[in-house]
C-alpha cells in the first residue's frame, strides 16, 4: 500500500507531473521574459502561463463540423502523455522512476510523438491552415529527426549501452559527452529548436503565414492541453539534452541549472533570428546538422 | 489538385481587412483572387458636403499613416483652384513634416516587414526608433499621427528655435538606427534568404500595371513626383531618387532603406535653408469655377487629388486616387508561383493600405447582382 502511494506521489508530484509542469512553466515564462527584455518590452509576470491555462480550461472546446472529432481530441492527449512518460524516464538527481535497458530508444520514440500529435491535430482539424501546418511539420520532422536520433545514439553507442541511467553514470565519472562529441552536441542542439518550434525553424506554427498552423481550430480545454504539452516541452526537451550531453546532474539543483543554461541559449537563438521558410529549414538540417551528427556517429562506432 | 487557402479578411499578416483567396497546391500558389472593399467609408461623397476648410481634416483621415500627405495634396490642389501661392516658410515646413512622416511610415513598414518573416526582435527595435520620429512630429505639430499642420494657404504652426535643436538631435538618433538597418540587411543570412529573389515584378510588367512609388522604383521604373513635378520646397532641394533594377522584395526593401537616408538629408537641408516670413496667407479668395488636379509623392507612391469647384464654399467633386489602388493590382502577378510562406512578405512589400483604397460596391439583394460604382457612374449621377 505504502509503495503504491510512493509511486503515485513520484508519478504525480515529484519528479513526475506537477514538478515538470511547474519547471516547464517557469522556463517558458523565462523565455518569454528574456525575449521581451531583448525587444525593449516589459514581458509577462511569472504566473502568466498558469492563468492562461486556467482561462483556457474554463472555456468551451469547439470542435468544427468538418473536423475528425476523435482524432482532434486524441492529438493533445498523445502529445501530453508521451512527454510525461519521457519526464518519468529522465534520471533526475537520484534516479528515474522507470528504468530499463534500452530506455534511450523508447525516449526517442516518445519525443517524436509530440510532433506527430501536431500533424494529427492539423489534419484532423479540417482547416486549410491546419493541413498546411501539418505538411510543414512533416517535412521538418524528416529533416531534424534523423540527426536528432543519430546524435542521441552516438552517446549510447559510445558506451555500448542504451540505458539513460548508465549514460548519466558514465558522464559523472568520465566527464560530459559534449567534450568528447562536440559535433554531435551541436547537431543535437540545432534539432532542439524545431522540437520546441522556435525560430528560425518555427515554420509549422508561423503566425503571420498560417495563423497558428495545426492549432488554428483548437480552443478551450483541448488548446489548454496543447499549451500544457508545450510547457512540458520547455522542461523535457532541454532536460533530455542535459542528460545525454551535459552530464545530467548529481543533484536536482545542478540538473536544473544546466537546463536553465540551455533554455537561455535556445531563447537567445530564437530572439536573434527571423523565420526560415520550410524548404530552407529542411535544407539547413540536411546540409549542416546531418553531416555533423554522422561524423560523430561514425567516430563513436569506430572508437568507443 | 489545388485547394483554397484564404488570407483574410482578418489574418495576422494583414493589418487591415482585405481578402486574398489563394489557390494552392501544397505550399505553392497557383492562382488567386484579390478582394477589397471591407473598409469603405464614403469619404469622397462626404467631401462634397463639407466646406473646403473642413475637408483638410477629412483628407487627413483618409489614411492613418500618411495623413499629412493627404492634407498637403488636398491643400495644394485647392490652392491651385484659388490661384494662390503659400509663403516660402510654409512650403519648407510642409516639406519637413512631409519627409519626417515618410521616415515614420518607412520605419513602421520595416517593422511590419520584419514581423511578417518572423523577425520580431527587429520589428520591436524599428518601432522603438520610430518613437524618435514621432517625437519630432509631436514637437513640431503637437500631434503624433493626424498632424493637422496644413491649412489652406500655409501651415498652422511654426518650427521654433527650441524645436530646431530637438529635430537635429532626434535626427542623429534616427540616422544611427537606420545605419543599424543597413548592417541587418547586409549581414543577416536568414533575412536575405527570405527576401532575395522572392515576389519578382519585372520592369515591363511594372510599367504595364502602372505601379507607383517604391514598388515601381524597386522594379527599375524611375518615377518620383518630388523630382518630376516638384511641389512645396522640393524645387530648391537636392536629393537622389533611389532605383533598384531586380524587382524582388529585396529591391523594394533597399529602395525604402535608401529613401530613409534621403529623407534625413532632405530634412537637414530644409532645416538649414528655412526662410523667414509669415506662416500663412491672411486672406483667402473663394475658389473659381473650374477644376484642379494635384499630385504628391506619398510614402507608397504617387497620390492624386482632383477637385472640381462650382464657385461655392463646397467642392462639387473630390476624387482621391491613392497609391495603393494601383499597387494592389501588382500583388497577384507577384504571388503566382511563390509559396504560402512568402505570401505575407510579398503582400507587405508593396506597403498596402486598404482603407484608403476601398471603393463601394452596390449589391441589389432582390436581383442578387453586384455592381461597382465607377467614376463615370458618379459623374452621370451628378449631371443628370
Amino acid at each position: 500500500m505504502n509503495s503504491i502511494l510512493e509511486i503515485l506521489v513520484a508519478l504525480l508530484v515529484y519528479p513526475g507531473f506537477l514538478f515538470s509542469f511547474a519547471v516547464g512553466g517557469i522556463f517558458y515564462w523565462l523565455y518569454r521574459k528574456v525575449r521581451a527584455r531583448f525587444q525593449a518590452r516589459r514581458g509577462p509576470p511569472w504566473y502568466q502561463f498558469f492563468v492562461d491555462l486556467i482561462k483556457l480550461f474554463s472555456k468551451e472546446s469547439i470542435i468544427p463540423y468538418s473536423a475528425g472529432g476523435s482524432l482532434m481530441v486524441l492529438a493533445p492527449t498523445l502529445s501530453l502523455t508521451s512527454l510525461l512518460l519521457v519526464a518519468a524516464m529522465m534520471p533526475v538527481g537520484s534516479g528515474s522512476l522507470v528504468e530499463f535497458e534500452g530506455d534511450l530508444i523508447v525516449a526517442l520514440y516518445f519525443l517524436a510523438l509530440p510532433a506527430l500529435a501536431m500533424v494529427i491535430a492539423g489534419i484532423s482539424s479540417g482547416s486549410p491552415y491546419g493541413s498546411v501546418g501539418s505538411g510543414r511539420e512533416v517535412s521538418m520532422m524528416v529533416g531534424y529527426e534523423i540527426p536528432y536520433a543519430l546524435s542521441a545514439l552516438t552517446v549510447g553507442f559510445s558506451i555500448r549501452s542504451l540505458s539513460l541511467s548508465s549514460i548519466v553514470g558514465y558522464q559523472l565519472e568520465n566527464g560530459a559527452f559534449f567534450l568528447k562529441y562536440p559535433l554531435a552536441t551541436a547537431a543535437f542542439l540545432l534539432c532542439l529548436l524545431p522540437k520546441i518550434s522556435r525560430r528560425p525553424f518555427d515554420a509549422p506554427e508561423a503566425d503571420t503565414e498560417i495563423i497558428a498552423g495545426p492549432l488554428t481550430e483548437y480552443s478551450g480545454l483541448l488548446l489548454g492541453l496543447f499549451e500544457l504539452a508545450n510547457c512540458l516541452k520547455w522542461f523535457v526537451i532541454p532536460a533530455f539534452a542535459v542528460t545525454l550531453f551535459f552530464g545530467g546532474g548529481a543533484n536536482i539543483v545542478e540538473f536544473l541549472v544546466k537546463c536553465l543554461g540551455l533554455v537561455l541559449l535556445l531563447s537567445v537563438i530564437d530572439i536573434i533570428h527571423p523565420r526560415y521558410r520550410v524548404d530552407q529549414g529542411f535544407k539547413f538540417f540536411i546540409k549542416w546538422a546531418l553531416p555533423l551528427a554522422l561524423i560523430d556517429f561514425v567516430r563513436s562506432l569506430i572508437l568507443p | 489538385m489545388s485547394s483554397v487557402l484564404p488570407i483574410g479578411p482578418f489574418h495576422p499578416a494583414l493589418k487591415e481587412a482585405a481578402f486574398f483567396k489563394l489557390e494552392v497546391e501544397g505550399e505553392k500558389i497557383v492562382g488567386g483572387d484579390v478582394k477589397f472593399g471591407y473598409m469603405h467609408r464614403g469619404i469622397e461623397d462626404l467631401a462634397t458636403k463639407k466646406s473646403y476648410h473642413s475637408n483638410i481634416f477629412l483628407a487627413e483621415r483618409v489614411c492613418g499613416i500618411c495623413s499629412t500627405v493627404h492634407s498637403t495634396c488636398y491643400s495644394q490642389t485647392v490652392e491651385a483652384l484659388m490661384n494662390i501661392d503659400p509663403p516660402e516658410r510654409a512650403k519648407y515646413i510642409r516639406t519637413i513634416v512631409f519627409e519626417t512622416e515618410r521616415l515614420a511610415s518607412h520605419l513602421l513598414w520595416f517593422g511590419v516587414g520584419m514581423h511578417e518573416i518572423g523577425y520580431d526582435t527587429a520589428y520591436m527595435y524599428m518601432w522603438r526608433e520610430r518613437e524618435h520620429v514621432l517625437g519630432i512630429l509631436e514637437a513640431v505639430c503637437g500631434k503624433r499621427v493626424n498632424l493637422g499642420i496644413n491649412t489652406l494657404g500655409g501651415v498652422r504652426r511654426d518650427i521654433t528655435p527650441d524645436n530646431e535643436g530637438l529635430i537635429k538631435t532626434k535626427l542623429d538618433l534616427v540616422e544611427r538606427a537606420v545605419k543599424k538597418i543597413e548592417g541587418l540587411l547586409n549581414e543577416d543570412r536568414v533575412l536575405k534568404a527570405r527576401v532575395k529573389d522572392v515576389g519578382i515584378l519585372p520592369k515591363d510588367e511594372a510599367e504595364k500595371l502602372c505601379v507607383v512609388g517604391p514598388t515601381a522604383r524597386g522594379s527599375g521604373v524611375d518615377i518620383d513626383v518630388r523630382r518630376d513635378d516638384p511641389y512645396a520646397a522640393y524645387p530648391n532641394i537636392e536629393f537622389e531618387v533611389p532605383v533598384e533594377e531586380k524587382g524582388d522584395v529585396l529591391s523594394r526593401v533597399l529602395v525604402r532603406f535608401r529613401e530613409l537616408l534621403e529623407s534625413i538629408k532632405i530634412i537637414r537641408q530644409a532645416m538649414n535653408d528655412l526662410p523667414g516670413g509669415p506662416l500663412a496667407l491672411d486672406k483667402l479668395p473663394l475658389p473659381k469655377v473650374g477644376e484642379a488636379f494635384g499630385r504628391v509623392e506619398a510614402h507608397r507612391g504617387e497620390l492624386v487629388y482632383y477637385v472640381k469647384s462650382d464657385g461655392t464654399n463646397r467642392p462639387e467633386r473630390v476624387k482621391i486616387r491613392t497609391p495603393s489602388v494601383v499597387n494592389n493590382n501588382s500583388l497577384l502577378p507577384m504571388l503566382l508561383g511563390e509559396t504560402i510562406a512568402d505570401a505575407p512578405i510579398i503582400l507587405a512589400s508593396i506597403d498596402p493600405c486598404f482603407s484608403c483604397t476601398d471603393r463601394v460596391t452596390l449589391v441589389d439583394t432582390k436581383k442578387n447582382v453586384e455592381r461597382t460604382v465607377t467614376l463615370s457612374d458618379l459623374r452621370r449621377g451628378r449631371t443628370s
